[in-house]
């Protein structure tokens, strides 16, 4: 396998031009929403509003303003969202028909060809990131860039960002430069700065961010869990309980029903010369 | 975290859960019959012919789910890699995929053997008075029916718990309540037939009506189970007007059925079952939709 490459995304240098969710669409042959037709959202400048299966990149806007009346302290942050390719995947793992591979690139990439649009991606992932792409009805999410991968080619997002906030490389370069960028804005004073999707996280994100600010504000999880190790185990002990008690309770209802039971009542019935068999004496 | 994007599990999804819950709960009460000695009972011959038709049912529903129902098949074997199959025991949409395969399989051995022995159907060996129900290969299907059935049960629950999603993966006993559900419904519907067809020995009945009462209290129990584990993310599955409804009205119902099924309140056996047994049947609809839709109603 090559080394593993991801993004780094630096949200302190984002100006939301959004020229990676426009490269993205470009590129990948994604079609406008709803056909192109203005909406807005009312939140801030971000019209597009979710990362889903027909757009891989999204601009986030985050507007912080401090509580006093004149708004005395305040600072506009955009981040450009994306798939995390994580490297414990709730997507893949979730996947009943392996259309969500793992790359060469460790990178976490669904055959559109093989995908059946079950959805069971689509709740497995942590960070809301997939949905069924409108046109040919599978699941879709960014592949970053795969085909441009096997070419030697940049990400188109990375290659048209015009400010360096997002960058694409192997994951361990990319996480030394994220430490120096970190520890340059703390130096600074910015005390908020930190990296989100550390190696503890999901076993790592290929694609990690450096963030101001909490997680919340860019609608990312503080803790993300990958669903089969949070809830397989527990829902199987418990269903396991559930179905012995079951069983238990079909014993002490049809037990009486048994063979022994029945010829002891034949017996009975013979002796008794009775002909009313429907219903079990006390 | 909160959610922007549909997970789009709708009508189609619950209608199957209950379908396939009534399949399994009736098939694992005809199975725990052949164990304790009557696997040529009415009542399980019943639950023999009813089952496939609704294991069919819940199988077309889960087909026309998918965005692209003509590479349904691709759940089962390898696309790249024909015939290999497709399996992830850890993912709980591919286990239910081949158990349901699994349960329709020996269901359908389960209803031909009905057929035989009613004189409808016979194949060589396979004729009136030698059926498989009701010997000793009969026990031996009974086991193996009694662990697909409950896992077919089961799995259903963490289809919705193993996921990322508020009110669904806050909780590890969504697969122990649909078992209990599966079970309370497969035992009405066996009772409703009986109201309406009149066809099994009472004693049957009143061992069916016993369980099917316990299977309510272990059902009615686990309820409380699931909304103490749940806490404050209760409000993720009472996230709409129409969820709240659907759940207060599924606990009444079944506090209504369990009286009139087990503590013999009314004079008539068949209005008794009858009225008990869809009432239960109703509850078990609405627990589905509740669990189901809930958390999805959370996200639009």
């Amino acid at each position: 396998m090559a080394e593993p490459m991801g993004f780094f995304t630096d949200v302190s240098v984002c100006i939301g031009c959004k020229a990676c969710e426009v490269a993205c669409k470009q590129w990948n042959q994604l079609s406008a929403n709803e056909g192109g037709a203005p909406q807005l959202s009312g939140n801030s400048y971000d019209n597009t509003r979710t990362l889903d299966g027909n757009t891989w990149r999204h601009v986030r806007f985050v507007e912080d303003f401090s509580d006093d009346e004149n708004r005395t302290q305040a600072r506009w942050l955009m981040m450009s969202d994306v798939c995390k390719h994580c490297v414990q995947a709730g997507c893949l793992e979730a996947c009943p028909t392996g259309a969500i591979i793992r790359t060469e690139f460790d990178t976490v990439v669904i055959q559109a060809d093989v995908c059946n649009g079950c959805r069971a991606c689509i709740p497995a992932c942590p960070f809301d990131v997939i949905e069924i792409n409108p046109v040919n009805n599978t699941a879709m999410k960014c592949t970053l860039c795969y085909d441009r991968l096997q070419a030697g080619m940049v990400p188109a997002c990375a290659q048209a960002c015009p400010t360096d906030s997002i960058q694409f490389g192997p994951v361990r370069e990319l996480r030394e430069r994220a430490d120096v960028r970190l520890q340059e804005l703390q130096d600074r004073g910015v005390e908020d700065a930190s990296i989100y999707g550390r190696e503890e996280m999901l076993g790592g994100l290929n694609a990690f961010f450096l963030i101001e600010g909490p997680p919340e504000w860019y609608g990312l999880p503080e803790d993300p869990k990958l669903p089969s190790s949070n809830n397989l185990a527990g829902e199987g002990i418990f269903a396991a309980i559930s179905g012995v008690v079951l069983a238990v309770m079909g014993a002490i209802s049809f037990r009486k029903l048994g063979p022994s039971r029945r010829a002891a009542e034949a017996e009975r019935m013979n002796a008794d010369s009775t002909n009313d068999t429907s219903r079990p004496q006390a | 975290m909160l959610r922007d994007n549909p997970i789009g599990w709708n009508w189609e999804v619950y209608i199957e859960m209950f379908a396939v819950g009534i399949a399994a709960g009736a098939f694992l009460i005809a199975m725990l019959l052949e164990l304790f000695g009557r696997g040529r009972s009415p009542i399980a011959r019943t639950a023999h012919l009813i089952t496939p038709p609704l294991a069919l049912l819940g199988t077309a529903l889960l087909i026309y789910k998918l965005e692209r129902s003509e590479r349904f098949l691709h759940m089962i074997v390898q696309s790249e890699n024909i015939p290999w199959p497709m399996f992830k025991w850890w993912s709980p949409i591919s286990f239910g995929a081949w158990i349901l395969m699994a349960f329709s399989l020996v269901a359908t051995i389960s209803f031909i053997d009905a057929l035989v022995d009613r004189s409808w159907f016979r194949a060589g060996p396979w004729y009136r008075g030698h059926t498989i129900h009701g010997s000793i290969l009969g026990k031996v299907v009974a086991v193996i029916g009694i662990l697909l059935a409950l896992a077919l049960a089961a799995y259903s629950g963490a289809l919705l718990s193993v996921t990322a999603v508020p009110g669904w993966d806050d909780t590890i006993f969504i697969s122990a309540l649909f078992l209990g559900v599966s079970a309370a419904t497969g035992a009405a519907m066996l009772l409703l037939l009986h109201a309406i067809f009149g066809h099994a020995p009472l004693d049957e009945v009143d061992s069916l009506t016993q369980f099917g009462s316990m299977a309510v209290i272990w059902q009615l129990f686990l309820l409380i189970v699931v909304a103490i584990s749940l806490g404050g993310a209760m409000s993720f599955i009472l996230s709409s007007t129409r969820t709240i409804i659907a759940a207060a009205v599924a606990v009444v119902l079944l506090l209504i059925a369990l009286p009139i099924l087990y503590l013999k309140v009314l004079p008539s056996d068949t209005l008794r079952l009858g009225l008990a047994s869809s009432l239960i049947l109703v509850s078990g609809f609405l627990i589905r939709y509740t669990m189901v839709m809930g958390p999805q109603h959370a996200i639009e």
